[in-house]
């Protein structure tokens, strides 16, 4: 492990203390330590919070990464491939035809099913990337337009409540994440970091472009499928847990290829822990600059994710 | 015979061209105009507006605030009312066809009042709507303050929660109970659990979708008003969230529940 894979993970162990410590009141470690047994509901709250920023922050930005990285584009975002939209269609279903109130996983559930639809149309649309990732990557930008004005229709017949629901839904929720679904993000987070790890190489290689993987000994068609396909479920897995939260995907991995270079094999496990600890600053100060009234967490992303990475760039450009 | 007719003919001729022909584009002003005794002049509705259940056999003329103009044009109306327009436009292509438009938000029981005395004057029975004010004054009169912090729960995910300056804010203020989070200035808001688990109520008051063994939920369980099964769940929440005519039952059912010892 490298030097700055221990120092991420110290500085995700130090986000993780003061967002647990940190909220709509201050409590010392030592108070927990003491108290713990009065203060376990909220020990228990704010601990899942950050659990949740951690594999959320974490598995967007390695499905960044991945899709930058496939796609050699790099505009390209989880969501790129239509996934958003598919996922918004899924659970506005969910709120409009009332399922939402009858199950508490109907929103979730809609959204992945919405958002793994979606992609399935992209890959067969596009032959599975057999004419090129520009096809590929054109077929999820339309796919994703057609799918924002299908959510636009839907939410004409949507009435006052559902439409709230569905805005708020839409701005990404951290606090409403079940438990029943956050353990197997992180299951599913620890897998791909181990799949993108073993295919770092490959990754380098499809990175050059799908000729370079050729001869490089790779077959570049499958492993666009494999590679597209694992990170866009990785992303659909975020959105049934807590909603679309965007930038956290597309800057951390620009962010982490500037300070450390783009060797994948290097990379993987820091943005993944970059990313983490991204969506963990953002969650503590979505919570702590009002303590009453939640600032939405794709707020917090863009403001701060924005001009953070304008700041990174100018500064390269400078150099 | 003939003569007599024509005699009653030409006195009720007048009488039915200066009628109203009203459309209503929000549920609680449709159920007002019934309750001023002028359901007869409604000649079409809003989508939400289900109340009374007579109104259900008028043709839709449009969702709340949002009016089907070619619709609205074809059935001649000589009023529209409503709380709200999402396209403000509308209003002149009304006065264009010489439809008069009375729009006015109604949030507040101060608020329905007011449109009450609106109504009475533009639908010519000053009476009726005296007669309407003074009954929501004397049954939704304010009741003496008490200690006792309440939450009022709009959406449970996300968590939104009623503010200052909403209706549920107004009627705890009516009941005498603290709104938890009335000094918050938005009227609808995204909460926080944190500042919940912090900031426990007393009561809550549920409007969400109905949801099963509030106790067993990872967060709400925590929550000493739901471990004390003091939670209001109406079994109709447009009482309280429709500032109508039948707010005064829901201001008496939500003070029977919150003001229990």
């Amino acid at each position: 492990m490298r030097l700055r894979d221990i120092v991420a993970i110290l500085l995700n162990i130090a986000l993780l203390v003061l967002g647990i410590c940190w909220g709509a009141r201050w409590y010392s470690p030592m108070a927990f330590i003491h108290d713990f047994e009065s203060l376990r509901p909220l020990f228990m709250l704010r601990f899942q919070r950050m659990i949740t920023a951690i594999t959320i922050g974490g598995s967007l930005s390695l499905a960044g990464l991945i899709l930058q990285a496939v796609l050699r584009n790099p505009l390209a975002e989880p969501f790129t491939l239509g996934l958003s939209g598919g996922a918004s269609i899924g659970a506005a279903l969910s709120f409009v035809l009332g399922f939402y109130s009858k199950w508490v996983f109907a929103v979730p559930l809609g959204a992945f099913l919405g958002a793994i639809s979606t992609l399935a149309i992209v890959l067969w649309i596009s032959r599975c990337g057999r004419n090129g990732t520009e096809s590929l990557l054109l077929s999820g930008v339309i796919a994703g337009t057609i799918a924002s004005n299908v959510l636009v229709q839907i939410l004409s017949f949507a009435q006052n409540e559902e439409l709230a629901g569905i805005t708020w839904w839409t701005l990404g929720d951290l606090q409403g994440t079940d438990p029943r679904l956050l353990w197997p993000g992180v299951v599913l987070l620890f897998i791909a970091l181990v799949l993108y790890r073993c295919m770092a190489d490959k990754i380098d290689a499809i990175a050059l472009g799908d000729a370079q993987a050729f001869y490089l000994g790779g077959n570049p068609r499958k492993l666009t499928v494999v590679l597209v396909a694992s990170a866009s479920f990785l992303a659909a897995e975020t959105v049934a847990m807590a909603g679309i939260i965007s930038f956290c995907g597309l800057i951390i991995p620009h962010i982490v290829r500037q300070c450390f270079g783009c060797i994948h094999r290097h990379i993987v496990l820091t943005t993944a822990l970059w990313g983490g600890a991204f969506l963990m600053i953002c969650d503590i100060l979505s919570r702590c600059i009002s303590t009453q009234h939640e600032i939405p967490i794709g707020v917090m992303t863009a403001v701060i994710g924005g001009p953070l990475f304008l700041w990174l760039l100018n500064k390269q450009h400078h150099a | 015979m003939n003569k007599l007719l024509t005699i009653l003919l030409l006195i009720t001729l007048p009488l039915m061209a200066q009628e109203e022909r009203i459309i209503s584009l929000s549920p609680a002003l449709t159920e007002l105009v019934f309750k001023l005794g002028k359901g007869r002049q409604l000649i079409a509705r809003s989508e939400p507006c289900d109340y009374p259940p007579e109104v259900k056999k008028l043709p839709v003329a449009g969702r709340f605030a949002d009016p089907d103009m070619e619709r609205i044009l074809t059935l001649r109306p000589t009023l529209v009312i409503t709380n709200d327009l999402i396209n403000p436009g509308v209003r002149t292509v009304m006065e264009n066809a010489k439809i008069r438009c009375i729009q006015k938000q109604c949030s507040t029981i101060e608020e329905y009042v007011e449109w009450v005395k609106l109504l009475g004057d533009a639908l010519k029975c000053p009476e009726a709507a005296k007669a309407e004010c003074e009954r929501v004054e004397r049954e939704a009169k304010p009741l003496p303050k008490m200690k006792r912090k309440v939450l009022w729960v709009i959406w449970d995910s996300p968590l939104m929660v009623a503010g200052a300056g909403s209706l549920a804010d107004g009627l705890l203020q009516r009941v005498g109970v603290e709104n938890i989070a009335g000094n918050v200035k938005i009227a609808y808001f995204k909460s926080s659990y944190d500042w919940l688990l912090e900031h426990q109520p007393d009561a809550i008051v549920w409007t969400a979708s109905k949801r099963d063994n509030l106790k067993k939920h990872r967060f709400w369980g925590n929550l000493k008003a739901v471990q004390q099964d003091r939670v209001v769940m109406l079994p109709n929440n447009d009482l309280i969230q429709r500032p109508g005519p039948r707010i005064t039952e829901g201001y008496k059912l939500l003070a029977e529940q919150l003001r229990k010892p």
